[in-house]
């Protein structure tokens, strides 16, 4: 049975949608509170390679895409959690995956997604002078005039 | 942390690296005890700027990621696309995009060979590999146009074609490589020295590459057999023969060794490549009109690992997000595991081994008992070469690149 179906087995009831788009691209939308469940499954026992994580600003809210790749039989699942724009925050994966510190870090710094339990939630990309809750990749970001 | 406990800033910046980053040793003696990493120094919004441009003007905008890996971007985010778009591009362009990927790792292993050979004091191999390099970068000129940022890639295909006439010249070039390659993988494995320097050096084990998602050359050297030009087809890598190279002990040692034995694969890949074009005739663009709602990832294998591009579009001719990531990005952590414990002398070979597009080591700051002391990147460097000098005295050495130690 490949991953992808073992994902689909034991998860049955926590899947709110399930995306194939291509037989190499797996798209799974859960709610945030299942996140830690999935990772740990996925990463530990299924050994799945973290690849990265993507913030998206959209209408409905923030997405937040964790990109796990099956190498063995070259399949890319992406795990999909929908954060409320006024409220974004989300478990943090880095206990699970240490490489994913980074990558949390980065998106707090451009758009300002609180990842609970952080082991080193510094900021990593935005200049030390940068204004306190300004998030240049929200939709709502708009540049300060060059010569202001 | 101990305040006995000396601080070692490398960086932020240095010419020869393409990336701002600044690294801080934490050093007990002679021992490395922690490393941590700052960045943003060289953040300059490509994501953002990339919303900002229509599909095609990405592709040029993605080439300027990287002055090295200047085609892995381009093909990654035309994979990305023709994911979204579900699309599939002319076979004569497959093998192009491979070609041209092909050579970029050649220089880039080999630039990259050179600086490792110069940081441990072996300049004669700098000089040496750096003149091989040149005809890798003629060839790219020959084929592209340009020595670096080729501009060959566009979504649905590449932008020029190979022409006929080239391809025995550009044959010639190529083969005229290989020897030259084995005689640099017979110099790394015979040279006790380069043995003392690297072996055992910088250990990543195959679970701490799985804990940081290592990719690329560095994965490989641990044992990892990933390779995305395998894992996730792309371009013509399943249209020819070739093999993953793969070594077991995650040190400094195998890191070269997986880069020296896959410039070998690479060669093979040109070759092939372009037998192949000589048979292959008819499109090189499958004409990409509009590009649908949706998301794509695409995938490539670059020099130093995986890059990875997400796009989202929501149907007009500009993505609404793009997500790149960069191979460094997750090889770069993994320091945390390859230099604590080692000795500060042969961190420097440790990171380059990595080949994060470190080179930059700013100053030196020494806190001993609360007072401080700046040295300079000579400093840390001298460490180094003082070492593969003591070594060579040790082992009683003698050869060629002897006279090259600084």
């Amino acid at each position: 049975m490949s991953p992808v179906d073992k994902i689909k087995e034991k998860f049955s009831g926590k899947i709110k949608k399930f995306f194939e788009k291509s037989p190499r691209r797996y798209y799974i939308d859960i709610d945030k509170e299942d996140l830690l469940d999935f990772v740990k499954y996925i990463f530990n026992d299924l050994r799945g390679r973290y690849t990265i994580l993507s913030g998206v600003d959209t209408p409905k809210g923030i997405e937040i895409l964790y990109h796990f790749s099956f190498d063995e039989i070259g399949k890319l699942v992406t795990l999909r959690v929908l954060l409320p724009r006024d409220n974004p925050e989300v478990e943090s994966i880095s206990p699970v995956i240490t490489g994913a510190q980074w990558i949390e870090r980065e998106i707090q710094d451009l758009l300002g997604v609180k990842f609970l339990n952080h082991p080193d939630p510094r900021r990593f990309i935005l200049p030390d002078d940068w204004e306190e809750g300004v998030y240049p990749l929200r939709r709502d970001y708009k540049p300060k005039e060059q010569n202001e | 942390m101990n305040k006995k406990c000396t601080v070692i800033p490398i960086g932020p910046y240095h010419p020869l690296q393409k990336e701002g980053e600044f690294f801080k040793l934490y050093v007990e003696g002679e021992k490395v005890v922690d490393i941590d990493w700052k960045t943003g120094y060289n953040h300059r919004g490509i994501e953002k700027i990339s919303e900002s441009l229509s599909y095609d003007q990405v592709t040029f905008l993605v080439e300027r990621v990287c002055g090295i890996c200047s085609t892995s971007h381009p093909i990654a985010y035309c994979n990305a696309v023709e994911d979204l778009c579900g699309v599939e591009i002319p076979e004569r362009a497959k093998y192009i995009r491979s070609i041209i990927a092909e050579l970029e790792r050649l220089h880039s292993h080999l630039l990259w060979f050179g600086l490792a050979g110069h940081f441990i004091g072996y300049d004669t191999v700098f000089m040496w590999v750096w003149k091989y390099r040149e005809p890798v970068c003629d060839i790219m000129e020959a084929v592209t146009g340009n020595r670096q940022n080729y501009a060959m890639m566009k979504p649905g295909g590449v932008r020029r074609d190979i022409e006929d006439e080239d391809i025995p010249q550009i044959l010639k070039m190529v083969r005229e490589l290989k020897p030259v390659l084995e005689k640099f993988i017979k110099i790394v494995m015979d040279d006790p020295v380069i043995h003392a320097r690297t072996k055992g050096i910088g250990i990543l084990t195959k679970e701490d590459a799985h804990r940081f998602g290592a990719t690329g050359p560095t994965a490989r050297a641990s044992g990892v057999p990933i390779d995305v030009r395998r894992d996730y087809p792309y371009a013509a890598y399943d249209l020819v023969d070739w093999n993953v190279c793969t070594c077991e002990n995650g040190d400094v040692f195998d890191k070269v060794a997986v880069r020296l034995l896959e410039m070998i694969e690479s060669v093979k890949i040109i070759e092939q490549c372009l037998e192949k074009l000589k048979t292959c005739k008819g499109e090189i663009d499958a004409k990409l009109k509009d590009v649908p709602p949706g998301e794509g990832i695409g995938q490539a294998e670059a020099p130093r690992g995986e890059v990875f591009h997400y796009i989202r579009s929501d149907g007009t001719n500009r993505p609404v997000r793009h997500k790149i990531r960069a191979p460094s990005f997750v090889n770069v952590p993994t320091f945390k595991a390859t230099c604590i414990g080692y000795e500060v002398a042969d961190v420097i070979i440790t990171l380059a081994a990595v080949d994060p597009c470190y080179s930059c080591t700013e100053r030196m700051e020494v806190i001993v008992d609360g007072g401080e002391q700046i040295l300079g990147f000579n400093e840390l460097l001298k460490l180094s070469r003082e070492k593969t000098q003591k070594l060579v005295k040790e082992l009683g050495y003698n050869s060629k690149l002897r006279g090259s130690i600084v």
